[in-house]
């Protein structure tokens, strides 16, 4: 594999914080053109992990290109390609939106400044005033503004949706749709809202505990994670050893497990224990992500990366 | 077009938006030949990724149900069964199965079913 | 070298000079009630004696504005370095397409410069008060500025320091500011040197140069 054929490409990156790995052995592959939804619950290091990829923490050891160049080093004609909006949409508080944008101008030699009027004209936001009058969500459209008016290949942002309310959360993904429409360019960004990350990503990627245990498009990680509730005759059979079981309990009678990839081999199983009327239900994203994780106490099992497409 | 996404659903995306455009279609609300909205515009309107809007009109052309016209757009495609007749009630039996043992065990009796399945019908446009 | 960031350094920290410049003419009044009324006591920060000045014009006022600027120089250091961390403005700042040691460099041409025009003017101000005949009966000599003008110039040695502080890892720590107290005690006791320029005009020089060396080797390999 070469790692210019992906706009992000790791080899295991691992970093530890106080002995804690908090990013272990990663090794990340996302393809160009991709919208990539980096998804991992509080603490599991999708913040280290951008922060890696671009620059700002060194890994203690391992390797990242991004969009084919090593990110040790970084030229700033490289830096340029990648635009980089970490988590709450860092700004000068005491400069106002257009000395904002002129100041980050100055450092650019590309600046489509048209694009960012067109943004923070759509959206109304007044362009006198200070960053830190400014509401989260008017502070994030400014952010992306400038994160975009060098027309970028590459987009990492950070938690970009973390703190907006819902109205403006909406228009904030509205402005990410048209980013995508930009043919080409690649997005990455990690959040806690999965429906965000249903309506725009493509893949998605889960890490718990430092490491990435899903990578696949969206949709193979939603239908591969159901819920399954049976009824069974006698003691409770003990599932937690089927495969693709993650999580197995039993309430009003009923034996409720999730798993993961509902294979023949676990319905030869569920004969042999005596489980009947087996029912298994998809889950919406956030569903299927939290009992995803939430079973992971142990280790999780494969999740088979690519899905076949019929 | 009016599309809905309900992004709490069980039902992924992808296959909400499938249904919503087989059903306007079914039920006359799109004839053939009337333009769809573009990917772009789609994906604008309902804040979903391109690419899963992309998808849709495939899989959708892919059955039969639209067709593009390079450079014009996606158009909804002229009705045809590549099915015999017979194949057809097959199909036909197996889905009215799944609905009828679906009703029994909500509960419902036979002229409930039938009177709800009359009006339903109504909502469709049928053929001839 | 970066021209919009030393414009940028220079408008988020000129309330510093400005502040170092108000208390300059506080304590340049202070002293103008000192020395005509001699029974108003002085005020509570003022530095009483210094060892070098016994026949010296310009003792306790040139005292305090070296305080003033010793401690704008500490105070630039740190808001230029630790206040970046504020609201993760680094990660904005360090993603913009520029050499790390370009962005370094901005930084600290606009604190000197900021430091060197704001802690030069009341003490320059003074000097040539104290030089011009006539106003004021003790009498003046260039030698007498002497040891001012060495301290003066170890200063940057001071906001260094403070700057290398700033940036250091650890948690908010008083013992994170030993490196500034260390340093503040050599600008102090440098000014006891005999023949300055042969002396400790080198030193400070070594000294700088390592700090330096030190800030951008720092600098070019920090996390965020």
């Amino acid at each position: 594999m070469v790692p210019s054929d992906y706009a992000i490409f790791t080899d295991h990156l691992t970093r530890s914080y106080d002995g804690r790995r908090v990013v272990d052995d990663l090794n990340l592959a996302i393809p160009r053109g991709s919208v990539y939804g980096l998804l991992g619950r509080n603490g599991a290091g999708k913040s280290t992990t951008i922060k890696m990829l671009t620059g700002m923490v060194q890994p203690d050891s391992g390797d990242a290109w991004l969009l084919g160049e090593n990110v040790v080093g970084m030229t700033p004609q490289h830096r340029e390609r990648v635009a980089y909006i970490a988590e709450n949409h860092p700004l000068y508080g005491w400069m106002t939106v257009r000395e904002s944008v002129a100041f980050a101008r100055s450092f650019q030699t590309r600046w489509n400044q048209s694009l960012v009027e067109m943004i923070l004209d759509h959206l109304e936001v007044p362009q006198r005033r200070k960053l830190s009058q400014l509401s989260n969500g008017q502070r994030a459209q400014v952010s992306l503004a400038i994160a975009l008016a060098p027309e970028p290949e590459l987009l990492i942002l950070d938690d970009p949706t973390l703190g907006l309310d819902t109205v403006v959360r909406r228009d904030f993904l509205e402005s990410m749709i048209e980013v995508i429409h930009e043919s080409g360019r690649t997005i990455v960004l990690s959040s806690h809202i999965l429906m965000d990350i249903d309506r725009i990503a493509d893949r998605v990627g889960i890490m718990v505990k430092g490491r990435l245990v899903v990578d696949c498009p969206t949709d193979h990680f939603r239908s591969s994670v159901r819920r399954v509730v049976a009824s069974f005759s006698g003691d409770a059979p003990d599932c937690s050893g089927l495969p693709g079981v993650i999580n197995a309990r039993v309430t009003r009678g009923q034996l409720e497990l999730i798993v993961v990839g509902f294979s023949e081999e676990l319905e030869q199983a569920f004969c042999s224990l005596n489980i009947r009327n087996v029912d298994a239900q998809e889950l919406n994203l956030e569903d299927a992500f939290i009992e995803f994780t939430r079973g992971s106490r142990r280790s999780l099992p494969p999740f088979s990366m690519e899905p076949v497409y019929a | 077009m009016d599309v809905q996404v309900d992004v709490s659903s069980r039902v992924p995306i992808y296959r909400q938006v499938c249904d919503q455009i087989r059903l306007a279609i079914a039920q006359g609300k799109l004839q053939p030949n009337d333009k769809l909205s573009s990917v772009r515009e789609l994906s604008r309107q309902i804040v979903v990724n391109p690419n899963t809007i992309a998808r849709v009109y495939t899989e959708l052309e892919r059955e039969g149900i639209l067709n593009t016209r390079p450079g014009l757009g996606v158009f909804v495609a002229e009705p045809r069964s590549d099915l015999t007749k017979k194949a057809r009630r097959e199909k036909l039996m197996e889905q009215l199965n799944a609905f009828l043992s679906g009703a029994v065990h909500l509960g419902l009796t036979q002229d409930e079913v039938l009177k709800a399945f009359e009006e339903q019908m109504k909502k469709f446009q049928w053929k001839g | 070298m970066h021209k919009g960031l030393i414009y940028k350094e220079l408008r988020q920290c000129w309330f510093l000079g400005a502040l170092t410049l108000l208390a300059c003419m506080g304590f340049a009044w202070w002293g103008k009630v000192t020395t005509a009324g001699y029974d108003v006591p002085p005020p509570p920060l003022i530095v009483k004696a210094r060892f070098w000045s016994v026949q010296m014009s310009l003792d306790v006022l040139s005292a305090n504005f070296l305080l003033c600027s010793g401690l704008l120089a500490i105070a630039l250091g740190l808001v230029q370095s630790a206040w970046e961390q504020v609201g993760g403005t680094w990660y904005f700042l360090m993603h913009r397409p520029i050499p790390r040691g370009s962005i370094l460099t901005s930084k600290l041409t606009a604190g000197l410069m900021l430091w060197a025009v704001c802690s030069s003017i009341p003490l320059a101000l003074y000097i040539a008060w104290a030089a011009t005949p006539g106003t004021h009966p003790s009498p003046f000599a260039w030698w007498m500025v002497s040891p001012v003008l060495h301290t003066w110039l170890s200063i940057p040695m001071l906001y260094l320091a403070a700057f290398q502080c700033g940036l250091l890892p650890n948690r908010w720590h008083g013992t994170r500011l030993l490196p500034c107290v260390a340093i503040g005690g050599l600008c102090f006791a440098m000014q006891f040197l005999a023949a300055w320029w042969l002396t400790g005009f080198p030193v400070m020089c070594v000294v700088i140069a390592i700090q330096l060396k030190a800030l951008y080797q720092t600098f070019s390999v920090k996390g965020f």
